[in-house]
């Protein structure tokens, strides 16, 4: 019963990982994407320039679909040879997909916000981009600094159990 | 290999050369022309009436084209849009120039059928509509169905469903209760209509209509002088009138094929005078003679100097540009980067102090692309299907080559990334092994390193160090700059200490990545990885913490280095510190993307094959497992080609370019027939 609990936790904390941030992945483009959608209405050929912005929030996402792998990589969930952890150890594991799946969220939506400024400076200056893709990016460090504590806590509790 | 030398030009011909002389450089499409400034003495030719008329010409021949289109619909082969524009000759322009007016006059009598022809159709649905009015009228002999005596007045009209006279009457006495003079008579009753002329005193007539109108009264369309048999059948004659001419307008258009050329050819070459005109009328010239100035690239100024001198009476001066002119840029790469141009140019052209950076990403482009698609079926489908045509479409354009030879590239490298990881078409080899040979655990084409999905941790630390190695090399681009534009000690500091603190806190980094000690399932690669950068024991260790402080105190040192006060510098010493960790801490995390791209495609794979093996039947899982391979396997590859293609763009743009690319260079745009349908051909 304990075990199975685990499991549980386990599996509801993969599931935040990827979940959250790749709902954040999807709302950040899609609000990117409809302000470059106006930029290239008037002229196709800042495409490129504006789907560099578009992309930015997504991001998150793939960092989110990581720490779920990770998790259930590390726990032995993936190979299906899982160690009989207690209840609070898997609710352990899930508190470590908690940075990523909280964080991965709302740093897609913002950096989308500030990517969708930024398509307002391709309209205009297009050839300060490169400006527009650093202000966006700034927004993506915490999601990074996210996914590194989670992939610290996994490893940390991957091997504390373990032993 | 980089950016093009770009020259500058000015030429001084005689006037009545300058026709002569634009042709040519519109021709060559080697030259950028720039407006000069104002100057007094100097007047310019206007061609107002000139380009309007020519704009006029271009209307009626995109107008007939359209019509055309419309009506001989073109069947065309997919591969048509590979196909390059058709040349044309000198004689063939002569001749095609020369109808230029007769083409003109057909197209605009193309566009002259195409109204008529809408104009009979909307004729028709008018005479139709009038028809169906007349229709329930078409028994009645009497001429007049509305009017009056000296007292009285009378209406006819219908209803849209059945009344009888009593239900009539008293509806109408509802209505108008104070108008006791009226009587009806109805004609015809059935269960969707009911015809009734209604009569009534003439003082009376438009209340009562009115009532009528309220009660759904429809009167009768007036047939003056004739009955509505005969107007019926007048109205049906011109309808067939108007339809036998709709007709031969069709056939007529449907017969016009032979102009399609012709109409081609005139719109590229009214495309090409109107782009001459406007060309002209920004050339500056005195009584005597005209001035030209624009840009060329080095190699080309020279012909062009040697042709219109001698040629056209022409003196040309080629000058390198001066400082603080904006000079457009030009690249020029080779067989395995220029591909990528326009990827750069999507970001930004390089500046004055840029580098091309288009030959130093090249490497990494196609091999960061492969690793995220990684699944060597999806890459032999696009390395033949793109190699195919190269080789055997060798007249395509080079623009279309160049996109060909970018996927060509991506797909050998997803090829090489596929069979490392063992995915051709997700696991389909075991699948096929399992389900249809009944061969268990058998794998016909195992990873030649290892299998992506199982095996993350090993994966995901070799994309942190060919991110490493990706932003390492962005920072040597970054020497190369200060190298070539002369700061020599830049060089130096920009890199040197970056490399010196990155590597040495890279043990620590990939030490919260991997366990304590190396678990069995290892593969060799991870097991030398893990030795190289986790099993620093005793001397080694301490090796790495000297660089690590040896980097940190360089950067302290340096990269305050151009502020004026020792505060600025110390400041901008530890603030470059900041920036060194925040940064290339995000960056190389930034790379776990090569992994998980990668895995999402192999993932998907997976489960397309296993959605196919799903039913119990022999045969019918045959059939499904066929169906749910090609489709499943053409959506996952679709998706994931613009995954790779974008999330490369963005590891190139954002992550490589950051390292040492300011960009904001200019393109050359040069004066050149921008023809649709048609290149002029090289005359010897």
């Amino acid at each position: 019963m304990g075990n199975s609990l685990a499991i549980f936790f386990i599996v509801f904390g993969a599931v935040l990982a990827a979940g959250l941030p790749g709902m954040g992945s999807a709302r950040g483009t899609s609000l990117v994407g409809q302000a470059a959608a106006g930029v290239v209405s008037e002229d196709p050929s800042k495409f490129g320039k504006v789907l560099i912005l578009q992309v930015l929030p997504a991001t998150q996402g793939l960092y989110g679909l990581l720490i779920a792998i990770l998790t259930l990589s590390f726990t032995g969930l993936m190979g299906g040879q899982i160690p009989p952890y207690t209840w609070q150890q898997g609710l352990a594991f899930m508190a470590a997909d908690l940075p990523m799946a909280v964080v991965g969220y709302f740093s897609a939506l913002h950096q989308a916000k500030a990517a969708a400024a930024g398509v307002g400076i391709v309209a205009k200056k297009p050839n300060e981009s490169g400006k527009a893709i650093t202000f966006a990016a700034l927004v993506e460090t915490y999601a990074i600094l996210a996914l590194l504590i989670s992939v610290l806590c996994l490893n940390g509790l991957a091997s504390t159990f373990r032993a | 290999m980089a950016k093009l030398k770009i020259k500058s030009i000015e030429l001084i011909a005689p006037r009545s050369r300058k026709s002569q002389i634009i042709d040519y450089l519109q021709r060559k499409g080697a030259v950028e022309l720039s407006v000069p400034p104002e100057t007094d003495g100097l007047t310019y030719e206007q061609f107002s009436e000139q380009k309007t008329e020519t704009e006029q010409k271009l209307a009626a021949v995109s107008a007939g084209m359209d019509i055309l289109n419309r009506a001989i619909p073109q069947k065309k082969p997919l591969t048509a849009m590979l196909e390059p524009r058709k040349e044309l000759s000198d004689t063939d322009v002569k001749a095609q120039k020369a109808a230029l007016d007769e083409t003109v006059q057909a197209c605009l009598h193309l566009s002259a059928l195409d109204k008529e022809a809408a104009q009979l159709q909307a004729d028709n649905i008018r005479l139709q509509t009038f028809k169906e009015s007349l229709l329930p009228w078409k028994n009645e002999q009497n001429t007049v169905r509305a009017g009056h005596t000296e007292r009285t007045a009378f209406m006819s009209g219908l209803f849209r469903d059945k009344r009888d006279y009593e239900q009539l009457l008293t509806e109408l006495a509802s209505r108008l209760p104070d108008r006791d003079c009226v009587d009806a008579e109805i004609l015809s009753a059935q269960e969707d209509m009911t015809c009734v002329t209604v009569y009534c005193l003439r003082d009376d007539a438009e209340e009562v209509f009115e009532a009528l109108r309220s009660m759904g009264f429809i009167p009768a369309p007036e047939t003056p002088g004739r009955t509505p048999a005969e107007v019926l059948r007048e109205t049906q004659e011109k309808i067939d009138e108007n339809n036998a001419r709709i007709e031969a307008i069709n056939n007529e258009l449907a017969a016009s094929g032979a102009l399609f050329e012709k109409t081609e050819a005139a719109e590229d070459l009214l495309t090409v005078r109107l782009d001459k005109l406007s060309a002209l009328e920004k050339i500056p010239q005195t009584q005597r003679v005209f001035y030209l100035q624009g840009y060329a690239a080095a190699k080309d100024a020279e012909k062009l100097k040697k042709y219109v001198e001698t040629h056209y009476e022409a003196a040309m001066e080629i000058k390198e540009p001066a400082e603080d002119e904006d000079v457009p840029v030009l690249l020029t790469n080779g067989f395995f980067a220029s591909p990528l141009e326009n990827i750069t140019g999507m970001y930004s052209l390089p500046s004055k102090a840029d580098i091309d950076p288009t030959p130093f990403m090249a490497f990494f482009y196609y091999f960061f692309f492969g690793m995220m698609l990684s699944d060597a079926g999806y890459g032999l489908l696009i390395a033949l299907a793109t190699g195919g045509l190269l080789l055997f479409k060798r007249n395509m354009e080079e623009k279309k080559k160049r996109s060909l030879r970018m996927y060509f590239f991506c797909g050998l490298s997803t090829v090489f990334w596929g069979a490392m990881y063992g995915s051709w078409f997700g696991d389909a080899g075991s699948v096929i092994c399992r389900e249809f040979l009944h061969m268990e655990n058998f794998n016909p084409l195992p990873p030649i390193w290892t299998d992506a999905v199982t095996d993350t941790m090993n994966v995901l630390i070799l994309c942190f160090i060919l991110g490493l190695a990706h932003l390492f090399w962005g920072v040597c681009m970054k020497g190369y700059t200060d190298i070539k534009n002369g700061h020599r000690l830049d060089a130096v500091f920009d890199t040197i200490p970056t490399f010196l603190t990155v590597i040495g806190i890279a043990p620590i980094f990939f030490g919260l990545f991997v366990q304590d000690s190396i678990p069995d399932d290892y593969s060799a690669l991870g097991t030398v990885l893990y030795n190289t950068f986790m099993s620093v024991h005793g001397a080694l260790e301490k090796v790495y913490v000297y660089i690590l402080l040896a980097g940190l105190i360089l950067v302290i040192l340096t990269a305050g280095r151009h502020s004026k006060s020792i505060g600025g510098k110390l400041g901008g010493g530890l603030y470059g510190v900041y920036n060194l960790f925040s940064g290339y801490l995000g960056d190389v995390l930034s790379y776990a993307r090569l992994l998980a791209l990668g895995m999402a495609t192999g993932v998907i794979g997976q489960v397309m094959n296993m959605l196919g093996t799903l039913p119990k039947n022999p045969i019918i899982k045959v059939i499904a497992f066929i169906l749910v391979f090609v489709a499943g396997h053409t959506a996952n590859l679709a998706i994931n080609i613009i995954g790779a293609y974008v999330h490369t763009n963005r590891l190139q743009y954002v992550e490589f370019f950051s390292k040492f690319y300011e960009g904001g260079g200019r393109a050359f745009v040069p004066f050149e027939a921008s023809t649709k349908y048609y290149r002029f051909k090289e005359e010897q």
